[in-house]
């Protein structure tokens, strides 16, 4: 191998690629929150969701 | 071979023939000059006295010549204004009889040959003059007008008396040679090539006064030598060779020829310059050993940029001469090559084509001689001025040096200062190298092209683990059911789904949403909660499709949560549209393990930086190289 440095870094970019893969990570915003009342269950419209509560225009025609 | 005997008519003394086809031989008792006549040999002259030996080469000198053995055994010596050279008649082993040229320690071995063609006379033949010969392109790149000056030994044809003759030297392009013979009535052809002193595989050399192999000289092959002008000691190490000396002293140059050292002229340097390899070191090039015995600076004034760079000659009693330029601390180890390169157009650029590679024109220039520092096997002179061409093919650099006598080609590579002073164990350190050299090899060039087949092979491991996770990744549909949304109901929107199991080790988990909405739009505000944790991923999508002209969006869309840990889940979902909207019908799909394409290309970018950052160091390093030639941006806009 005529580039041992490289070869070893594209060996460790094919193990992050691998790794993500398996851990399932992705890209997408997600936000994570902890303890979540279990009267969501009973009571959907308590929730107040990080995304909701305002008005989004979408462009329409 | 046979070795029949005779008797010198003249002296009586035993003359052996070497080699039975002999016409003409040379007795080593009384020097006659004897010519066969049927069985009686004939005496018809003397063997006047030679200049000093300064070929390696003698009679009985055996080599090898394309794997066939070969023996000197005669000589034809000749002189011209500049100098002589020696024709060797070499007999091989099975009787074919050749020549092997040494001029200047440089070295070729011919035959005669038919002519292809009725050969030009020798007052129509001229410099550049071109013959095509079964497919192969000679050109004449000297005709030198030379006296005979004596034989020795055994030659096929009687050859004693002759006075001026002409002859025409033919190069090619990879190295073959050709010389037109004007001595007889009809002119002779012969062809053959150049070749290396270490390629002939001489044997029983002549010996100097030194004992060794070539490339292995001892240090005492010198004339000591004073100056007639000012009486300062001289040195003369390639004494036979040289045609100037010049003193450092008072800067007279001497006529090297002319055994009372005779000034030719005397030249005003504004200051003694101070060679960085001092005169007399010796050092060793690719294996050989040569002394430094000469020193010259030139100068161009292109641009009316004054430029200058060092030229040091070197020299080997038996490998002849080299060069180590100099400029701006790049150093190039150059030797005169035998061939006449075929000039050729590189793309846009002219080039010349020589033993296969093919060069690149780099830069034109008129160089002048400006400082000349001890002996040279020309006649130096301060103020000529040469046109010289450089074309490229880095790390060798073709010369081309034009004066109204020759036309020169030289063939340089480029050294490391480092490795100059290495080669001649100099001390302290060499200078630094200034700025980028025409033929510098870069730094990343070669690693690039390389660096790019190795980024192949890992975008290529990349695909194919991407075909592998797609094929074994679960992507196992955990959740799907239809719901529908009115706006207008004024109904609370929001709503939990059923829980469901996901499982396995921690993973994503992707959410699509596949709705029938047809120009207009929906927002889903979502949360994915565990249910026995409390532990929530809140996220939100919009999902919008027009149609028409310049229609656009997707009904359908998805969005995956990293990581998620193995429970029981259920999503909290809010749709929210238009409140004059129509009514939507959506369906919720939820998949566990599925693959995502997007490391897959972060990886592949990530490979690709490499490669080609050193692809752009490469063309950055180019471009600078070139930003000094003829071929520079500046120069094409100013024409």
């Amino acid at each position: 191998m005529r580039h041992p440095l490289y070869a070893i870094y594209g060996i460790m970019v094919l193990a992050f690629a691998s790794f993500a893969q398996y851990e399932g990570w992705s890209l997408t915003r997600v936000n994570e929150v902890k303890n979540i009342p279990k009267t969501v269950r009973d009571n959907p419209g308590a929730y107040r969701s990080h995304y909701g509560g305002y008005y989004r225009y979408m462009g329409g025609k | 071979m046979s070795q029949p005997a005779v008797n010198c008519p003249n002296c009586g003394a035993v003359v052996r023939f070497r080699w039975s086809g002999a016409v003409q031989t040379t007795c080593e008792y009384c020097r006659s000059i004897l010519v066969r006549r049927d069985l009686n040999l004939e005496k018809v002259g003397e063997v006047g006295d030679l200049p000093r030996e300064v070929s390696p080469i003698q009679i009985g000198t055996e080599g090898i010549f394309h794997n066939k053995a070969f023996q000197v055994v005669g000589r034809i010596l000749y002189e011209y204004e500049d100098g002589g050279w020696n024709e060797w008649h070499i007999v091989f082993n099975d009787g074919v009889s050749g020549w092997l040229s040494d001029a200047q320690l440089e070295y070729t071995v011919s035959f005669l040959i038919k002519p292809p063609e009725v050969l030009p006379s020798a007052d129509q033949i001229a410099r550049a003059r071109l013959f095509f010969w079964g497919g192969v392109r000679y050109e004449v790149t000297s005709v030198t007008r030379a006296h005979y000056r004596g034989v020795a030994g055994e030659l096929p044809f009687e050859y004693w008396d002759k006075k001026d003759l002409v002859f025409a030297d033919l190069r090619t392009a990879d190295a073959r040679f050709g010389t037109i013979d004007y001595s007889e009535a009809v002119p002779l052809l012969f062809l053959g090539e150049a070749v290396e002193f270490d390629d002939l595989h001489l044997k029983n050399l002549r010996e100097f006064d030194v004992v060794g192999a070539a490339g292995q000289m001892a240090k005492t092959a010198v004339s000591g030598l004073n100056c007639p002008s000012c009486g300062a000691p001289l040195t003369l190490s390639a004494a036979g060779h040289s045609l100037s000396v010049v003193c450092g002293q008072c800067h007279s140059i001497l006529d090297a020829k002319d055994p009372n050292l005779q000034v030719i002229e005397k030249f005003e340097a504004k200051q003694s310059i101070k060679p960085v390899i001092p005169l007399g070191s010796r050092g060793k090039v690719e294996g050989t050993e040569y002394d430094v015995i000469g020193f010259q600076v030139r100068s161009t004034d292109a641009d009316d940029m004054p430029d200058s760079w060092d030229e040091y000659l070197l020299f080997n009693r038996y490998k002849g001469f080299r060069y180590l330029t100099l400029y701006n601390g790049h150093w190039n180890y150059v030797k005169t090559v035998p061939a006449s390169p075929e000039r050729i157009q590189v793309g846009k650029k002219p080039g010349a084509k020589l033993m296969g590679h093919t060069y690149v024109l780099f830069d034109t220039e008129l160089a002048t001689t400006t400082y000349v520092l001890g002996e040279f096997p020309w006649r130096v002179h301060v103020g000529e001025k040469n046109g010289t061409k450089d074309f490229i093919a880095v790390p060798r650099i073709l010369s081309c040096e034009i004066s109204e006598q020759e036309t020169v080609w030289s063939l340089g590579e480029y050294m490391t200062g480092a490795q100059v002073w290495q080669a001649f164990q100099l001390p302290g350190q060499p200078p630094p190298a200034e700025g980028i050299f025409a033929n510098q090899p870069a730094p990343f060039a070669g690693k690039a092209s390389s660096m790019w087949r190795v980024c192949l092979n890992l975008l290529s491991a990349v695909i194919l683990l991407a075909i592998i996770v797609y094929m074994v990744a679960g992507q196992e549909s955990v959740f799907r059911h239809q719901y529908s949304f009115s706006p207008r109901s004024g109904a609370e929107a929001s709503f939990v789904t059923d829980t469901f199991e996901v499982k396995g080790h921690p993973s994503n988990v992707e959410i699509a949403i596949h709705t029938d909405l047809r120009n207009n739009w929906a927002y889903f505000g979502m949360a994915l909660i565990n249910e026995s944790t409390g532990q929530g991923y809140d996220f939100g999508r919009e999902v919008s499709y027009y149609t028409g002209d310049d229609g656009e969006g997707s009904r359908n869309d998805s969005v995956i949560v990293p990581s998620v840990v193995p429970g029981r889940y259920y999503l909290r979902v809010e749709p929210e549209m238009d409140k004059n909207a129509q009514s939507m019908v959506y369906t919720l799909e939820i998949k566990r393990s599925v693959p995502s394409a997007a490391f897959f290309w972060i990886a592949a970018v990530l490979l690709l930086i490499p490669p080609a950052l050193t692809t752009w160091r490469a063309a950055k390093f180019e471009g600078q190289r070139w930003s000094q030639s003829d071929f520079s941006h500046r120069d094409e806009s100013d024409s």
